[in-house]
């Protein structure tokens, strides 16, 4: 096994090869059945996804391969541990966040640090129509606006609000370079959670730090009777989880397909070559404050989107939510996975997510577990009773160590990231696209 | 001299604090020409070379590209209206490959939106497809066609100066501004380069400003020469009467090694 796994991991740098990845998929497949209760399994089918997406894999392998783990291994394993859908939609739901801050800082190169603003924005945006709360300034009693349609209304103009957010803060922040940037960053991003903090009074819009609750979930009905019709009985809160969970699978795809797209275009070529050297890049022509406006939007209407998607999920949204260390998080999975590189973020996001609600928590849980037991542990001379276990041991103290760790131990022995950032050799071959897409638009 | 005007300075000034880099320098340059800017170190001629391509903005004075003024533009704007740069200490997009580095050049000239780059419809790909074709024949052109794929970071220094060349060009300027292109070249190397500006000019139709230090790239393809000492004009003129000027021979080796020629 291990042996096998060292196989993958090469495949990531190299050239996996058809069949090997056949296998590592069905390796993946069994690890999901076999061990449901595991998180590991849903590692391992990304793991397995990202050699089959390398840059040398063919492209179909990498679809097929993705859709089968991710859109049928996963929800069958899920169906009898339910966690993995928990899991699986926060690791979309931070993939795409990920994925939207690659852009401004693994592609344009502008370390922003309050990118959970724009998450908020987002969050709030449907809390605040989907819930009650909005007859609180809108007379009428129209709300909470329930129903699909209207959350999907919702979610683009989450987008859409998140998009202006992301401009208007970077007007005058992008006039700013490196350190000075994530400062004002910072300091904007804390405004948003302020905001949303104090803007109970004297109109209460975002009722302030007890936050919304609840936040209506688009309807699901049409899936309970497709499912009833198919002879499954199941309720709405049933199938929840796998709605969120493919939800959150679609908008992630959708994000790795913007990225890569925005990334093969002139945008991309724009964003990386200020991030190489901002000046050669102006002396050539790229109007780089538009350039990085444009990264900022993108980038916020990622964020926007997820924030959507994340207060239907919770039902409840608080300031809470959208601290400092939530932008710090989204900023580790893509310094983890590695800064530009589409592939590398999504990775990151999957490691720090399981790391957040699945090993620290366990751990957690772990210590809990010992300190009740009261059991006392006996060395030779020394004895310790458990049930004294200092309350530092939390991980929750000390969350923010660990990912400063994670960020130093990468800058020291990997600084381009777990899968680093690997510039398209292909569109270079000839004056034609080598990838093949090109012949049909010059025929 | 003759033809018609491609660039000209009148009274340019840049100053940083108290001290003038450049210090009211005019001078024209014609369509088709072979400019040199020579000039002891700290002369101010990269300071002349910002301030003409808009990096850095003129204190007082006016430039005009074409007979229309440009002292007030972007950089990027600068650069669209067709004035292209290399750089004195190389910057080039280290992490982008070669090929890359010359698609950005044209980031200007592709013409489409950021709707269409997201949809990937027929004009997105003709519009690609036009700027790979010919960012293939800029790298042609400049002999760097075998190292499209490799990262630029990669490239020995002669390539590294010529991808700047080749990215300039990518621009689709009608006046190239070289700092320094023969720097760090043996003779034989700055022999061929001599020969490359000549057939940018020939067969690319540039006109071509150039700063530099090697006397036999100089002299040898200069039309016209351009003197800074301390911002300052101190002579202009074809090769042959900068050569003898007394102001030039003393500000370059001082006054007791005027008997010594250039």
């Amino acid at each position: 096994m291990m042996a096998f796994l060292r196989k993958q991991v090469a495949g990531l740098a190299g050239e996996p090869s058809k069949p090997l990845l056949a296998a590592g998929a069905l390796a993946a497949f069994l690890v999901l059945v076999a061990a449901p209760r595991s998180s590991l399994g849903l590692l391992f089918a990304i793991l397995v996804l990202m050699a089959a997406t390398g840059r040398n894999a063919p492209r179909k392998t990498g679809l097929v391969i993705g859709a089968l783990l991710l859109g049928i291994a996963v929800p069958a394993a899920g169906l009898r541990n339910s966690f993995l859908f928990e899991l699986g939609t926060q690791v979309g739901i931070y993939a795409a966040l990920a994925l939207g801050l690659n852009i401004v800082v693994g592609m344009a190169g502008l370390l922003d640090l309050g990118y959970a603003g724009f998450f908020a924005i987002g969050a709030y945006t449907w809390a605040i129509f989907g819930s009650p709360q909005a007859n609180q300034f809108i007379p009428g009693g129209h709300f909470p606006l329930a129903g699909s349609p209207w959350f999907f209304l919702f979610a683009g103009i989450a987008v859409i609000l998140a998009a202006i957010a992301g401009t208007l803060v970077g007007l005058p922040a992008l006039r700013l370079r490196g350190d000075y940037l994530a400062i004002v960053t910072l300091g904007l991003g804390q405004a948003i959670r302020l905001m949303a903090n104090n803007l109970d009074h004297p109109l209460n819009i975002t009722n302030g730090p007890q936050g919304i609750s609840p936040v209506e979930r688009p309807s699901v009905d049409f899936l309970v009777a497709g499912l009833r019709r198919l002879g499954v009985q199941a309720d709405a809160g049933d199938v929840y989880p796998i709605f969120f969970y493919f939800i959150a699978l679609l908008a992630a795809c959708a994000a790795a397909a913007i990225s890569t797209a925005l990334d093969r275009s002139k945008f991309g070529r724009a964003w990386v070559a200020i991030r190489e050297d901002e000046i050669a890049a102006r002396s050539v022509g790229v109007p780089v404050m538009r350039a990085k406006m444009l990264a900022f939007a993108t980038g916020a209407a990622f964020s926007g989107l997820m924030g959507a998607v994340f207060a239907a999920k919770q039902t409840f949204v608080s300031p809470e939510s959208f601290t400092f260390l939530q932008s710090i998080t989204v900023l580790v999975m893509v310094l983890l996975g590695g800064m530009g590189s589409i592939r590398g973020v999504v990775f990151g996001a999957a490691i720090v997510t399981v790391l957040n609600i699945e090993v620290l928590k366990n751990f957690s849980d772990f210590l809990s577990g010992l300190r009740q037991s009261g059991q006392v542990i006996n060395l030779l001379f020394w004895q310790y009773d458990c049930s004294r276990l200092p309350t530092q041991l939390e991980p929750a103290k000390y969350e923010r160590m660990v990912f400063g760790l994670i960020v130093i131990l990468m800058m020291i022995f990997r600084p381009g990231g777990m899968i680093p950032e690997a510039r398209h050799c292909m569109e270079m071959k000839t004056g034609a696209d080598s990838d093949g897409r090109n012949g049909n638009a010059q025929r | 001299m003759g033809g018609t005007e491609m660039l000209s300075a009148d009274s340019v000034v840049k100053k940083f604090g108290g001290l003038a880099a450049v210090d009211g320098v005019s001078f024209d340059v014609c369509k088709g020409e072979i400019v040199s800017i020579i000039g002891p170190n700290g002369a101010g001629k990269t300071t002349l070379f910002n301030v003409l391509t808009g990096l850095q903005r003129a204190d007082s004075g006016e430039i005009r590209l074409e007979g229309r003024p440009i002292q007030r533009l972007p950089a990027e704007r600068i650069a669209a209206l067709g004035i292209a740069r290399t750089f004195q200490n190389i910057r080039l997009f280290g992490a982008m490959t070669v090929f890359e580095n010359v698609m950005v050049g044209m980031h200007c000239r592709i013409r489409y939106g950021y709707a269409s780059a997201l949809l990937r419809g027929p004009h997105f790909r003709r519009e690609e497809a036009s700027a790979r074709e010919k960012a293939m024949e800029l790298l042609t052109f400049t002999g760097l066609n075998d190292r499209a794929s490799e990262l630029a970071a990669n490239l020995p220094y002669g390539d590294q100066r010529r991808l700047e060349i080749a990215r300039a060009l990518a621009v689709g300027p009608k006046l190239l501004l070289l700092d320094e292109p023969a720097a760090g070249m043996n003779p034989r190397e700055s022999g061929r380069l001599s020969e490359f500006v000549r057939r940018l000019r020939d067969e690319k139709g540039l006109t071509i400003l150039m700063i530099e230090h090697q006397m036999n790239v100089v002299m040898n393809i200069s039309d016209r020469i351009l003197v800074l000492d301390y911002g300052r004009k101190i002579a202009e003129g074809p090769p042959a009467c900068i050569r003898e000027n007394p102001d030039v021979i003393e500000a370059y080796l001082g006054s007791s090694a005027r008997e010594e020629k250039l």
